[in-house]
């Protein structure tokens, strides 16, 4: 009898996963042809998680090293222990990757996210409240939540969080059915070493939550006490397991602490707003669209934003929290949800953008390793605590069907907009990059790069190396970021400033990397009109000695025409010092203020307003030099 | 912009330290800090606390007849 309610039980599990699976792959599914380029999500961050899923096994198959790469920013390299590379789920799904490819997978791993997201949910509930429906609400709620829908925009390293509820699950499982301390740390010790592989922020901030937990149950459910202090051991024993599992990992990334400030986003820049609870992002279908305005300045952008509860289910989960506040099933996960979205506001609270207080936040965010996470993203947990309380107040005695039409009402602002949240990209790579047209290994620079670089590589087969340039973590690629030229070339934002760059400093900077090949991606009517970059760039890299030679419908490859010297240390040193072009640009508009000013003065006073320039150069030390202003202005 | 968000909460939370020890508040260095890291919810907290303590210190002495 108790095999056979085992089976069942089993069962039920399964058909949940089943389940979850449909409605991800429902919702998610793309109605249009797709290609073996087209992927799941948009923006640059993508094509980096497939780039990192294929490294795993082109890195194993050529003995390549596991966490660090000269395919990207050649020849200095790239250290991967702290970029977003995704090792547990490049592991395991390596042989997949190797016989359908990172594309294919990648698109199944962001499928099967949000399903295994509710379903460690489901787990948790269920094994708290053994109540099936209230179980597989409280799933879909955080599997579906507004930081899953916001993640699965781009972001697989933070969507892919099965193991946060799945940890929870293991405490509630070892609190019920008296595991000992080995099993529960057996248990969580998987559960954190996979998490800290798919994304070392979530595994440190699970673990600080997990401790926020510790405490808020200790302080508001005094009868559970006995049974917390069973608990900690457990827990400890599984923190210490992952952590002896990842060690040779956190060993790499403890060697290259002093890189890691440069990958990370500044945490104030990415603080959930205070109206951001109750104001709908684009991701949701009700609203969403009418709120745009307001949302566009809040922090951050709307893969962050997971903050958005709604006014109907805030006033349900404080009314019930209120009603219920004796009862630790509801204190306790509302205390600790209430702690989670508080510290998600941040160093500094924002309403609509504008900063108008200090945040609790502001006590850990110079922290080592603290610093590193982003607050937005504390919803994570915020969510699950509202996922398990509402599955208590769902499974809880009485009629039932009223709390299941309040709860679809809540809900209903809720709902994901499918036109915003469904989104397929289709990468299209140059032909030159895929059909051997560049020799193997060879050294290239893609221009202009709007971050597409890392699937091209991919595409073609990881074929050549990439100069410079690479997108796998954030930040400005040491040393190419301090010529004063790469902004301008590299930023879109900088491209006004393309005719001011030095092509000898162009040309010095690619012989200095060994650049073989520039690929300049445009279409003839792009290189066709001169105010393009990619026509700026042609421009540039002909006065720099370059020459196109070969030239297709979607990119033109330049090679430099006579072989070019690499410059000596001297060379590149003065280099260094001339004035970026933007910044020479705004002392330029600086300048030419102050000399309109002085001349209307010299006018008005009827005075002479060369002898006063002359004075105002002489005197005032203006920040370009003396030559540059007579040359340029006067 | 952040500096002067910090002053403000700096300035509010010498205020709330002098005037919690004046008006012989319990924890006075308690209510600082947390104005200092929350200043939004905090500050107003601390005035509407500070306001039920001065009522119910004003209020009179049932009279027994």
């Amino acid at each position: 009898m108790k095999v056979t309610n085992k089976i069942t039980q089993i069962l039920k599990h399964e058909l949940a996963l089943l389940l979850f699976l449909t409605a991800s792959c429902a919702f998610y599914f793309n109605p249009e042809p797709v290609s073996a380029t087209t992927y799941f999500g948009s923006g640059p961050d993508p094509l980096g998680f497939i780039w990192f899923l294929n490294w795993r096994v082109f890195s194993a198959q050529h003995h390549l090293p596991f966490f660090f790469t000269y395919f990207a920013n050649a020849p200095a390299g790239t250290d991967l222990s702290w970029t977003t590379n995704v090792l547990s789920l490049g592991l395991l799904t390596a042989p997949l990757t190797a016989k359908f490819g990172a594309f294919a997978v990648y698109n199944g791993l962001m499928l099967a996210a949000p399903a295994l997201a509710c379903w460690g949910a489901y787990l948790a509930a269920f094994e708290l409240t053994e109540d099936y429906l209230a179980a597989l609400t409280a799933g879909l709620l955080f599997g579906f939540s507004s930081y899953m829908l916001g993640q699965l925009l781009d972001h697989l390293n933070l969507c892919f969080i099965f193991a946060v509820p799945f940890c929870l699950w293991a405490c509630i499982a070892a609190a019920k059915h008296g595991w000992g301390a080995w099993r529960l740390g057996a248990w969580l010790g998987l559960g954190l070493a996979f998490q800290f592989g798919v994304s070392q922020e979530i595994f440190a901030s699970l673990v600080m939550f997990a401790a926020i937990a510790v405490v808020v149950l200790h302080i508001l459910h005094r009868a559970g006490r006995s049974m917390l202090r069973r608990l900690l051991p457990g827990m400890a024993l599984g923190l210490g397991l992952s952590l002896v599992l990842i060690s040779p990992l956190i060993w790499d990334m403890l060697r290259h602490y002093a890189d890691a400030g440069r990958n990370v986003a500044a945490a104030k820049n990415y603080s959930t707003d205070l109206l951001g609870f109750v104001i709908p992002t684009p991701i949701d279908w009700l609203g969403g669209n009418l709120f745009k305005p307001a949302t566009k300045i809040f922090q951050g952008n709307y893969a962050e934003e997971g903050a958005y509860i709604g006014l109907p289910l805030l006033v349900l989960l404080a009314s019930l929290v209120w009603r219920n506040r004796a009862d630790p099933r509801f204190s306790v996960p509302g205390a600790f949800a209430v702690a989670a979205a508080i510290l998600s506001l941040g160093p500094y609270a924002h309403a609509l953008g504008h900063e108008m207080s200090t945040a609790p936040w502001i006590v850990a965010f110079k922290l080592p390793f603290l610093k590193s996470m982003l607050p937005m993203r504390f919803m994570l947990y915020a969510w699950l605590a509202i996922a398990v309380l509402l599955a208590t107040w769902l499974a809880a005695p009485g009629r039932k069907y009223p709390r299941y039409a309040a709860l679809a009402f809540c809900l209903l602002f809720l709902t994901p907009s499918r036109a915003y949240d469904r989104n397929w990209t289709r990468l299209t790579t140059p032909a030159m990059l895929t059909d051997r047209g560049i020799p193997p290994d060879s050294r290239i620079l893609v221009l202009p790069e709007y971050f597409n670089e890392m699937g091209y590589q991919y595409e073609s087969g990881m074929n050549f190396t990439l100069a410079a340039q690479g997108y796998l973590s954030g930040g400005l690629p040491d040393p190419f970021a301090k010529w004063p030229l790469y902004r301008t070339i590299f930023r879109e934002k900088y491209q006004p400033y393309i005719p001011m760059v030095d092509p000898h400093m162009l040309a010095a900077f690619l012989a200095t990397y060994q650049v073989q090949y520039v690929v300049l991606t445009g279409s003839a009517t792009d290189f066709a009109d001169s105010q393009t970059q990619s026509a700026e760039l042609a421009a540039l890299l002909q006065q720099a000695g370059w020459t196109a030679v070969r030239t297709d419908a979607d990119a033109r490859l330049y090679r430099p025409a006579p072989p070019q010297a690499v410059p000596d240390a001297a060379e590149i040193e003065a280099y260094m010092h001339v004035q970026r072009p933007e910044n020479r640009a705004r002392a330029i508009d600086y300048e030419t203020y102050w000399v309109r000013s002085i001349r209307s003065l010299a006018h008005l006073a009827g005075l002479n307003a060369q002898s006063l320039l002359d004075i105002y150069v002489a005197h005032a030390h203006p920040p370009l030099p003396v030559s540059a202003i007579e040359g340029e202005l006067w | 912009m952040a500096s002067n968000t910090i002053w403000v909460a700096l300035i509010s939370a010498g205020f709330v330290f002098r005037d919690a020890k004046r008006q012989k508040m319990p924890q006075p260095l308690a209510w600082t800090g947390a104005v200092l890291i929350f200043w939004a919810a905090a500050l107003p907290w601390y005035l509407w606390q500070r306001h039920r303590d001065k009522l119910a210190s004003t209020q009179p002495c049932t009279e027994l007849s």
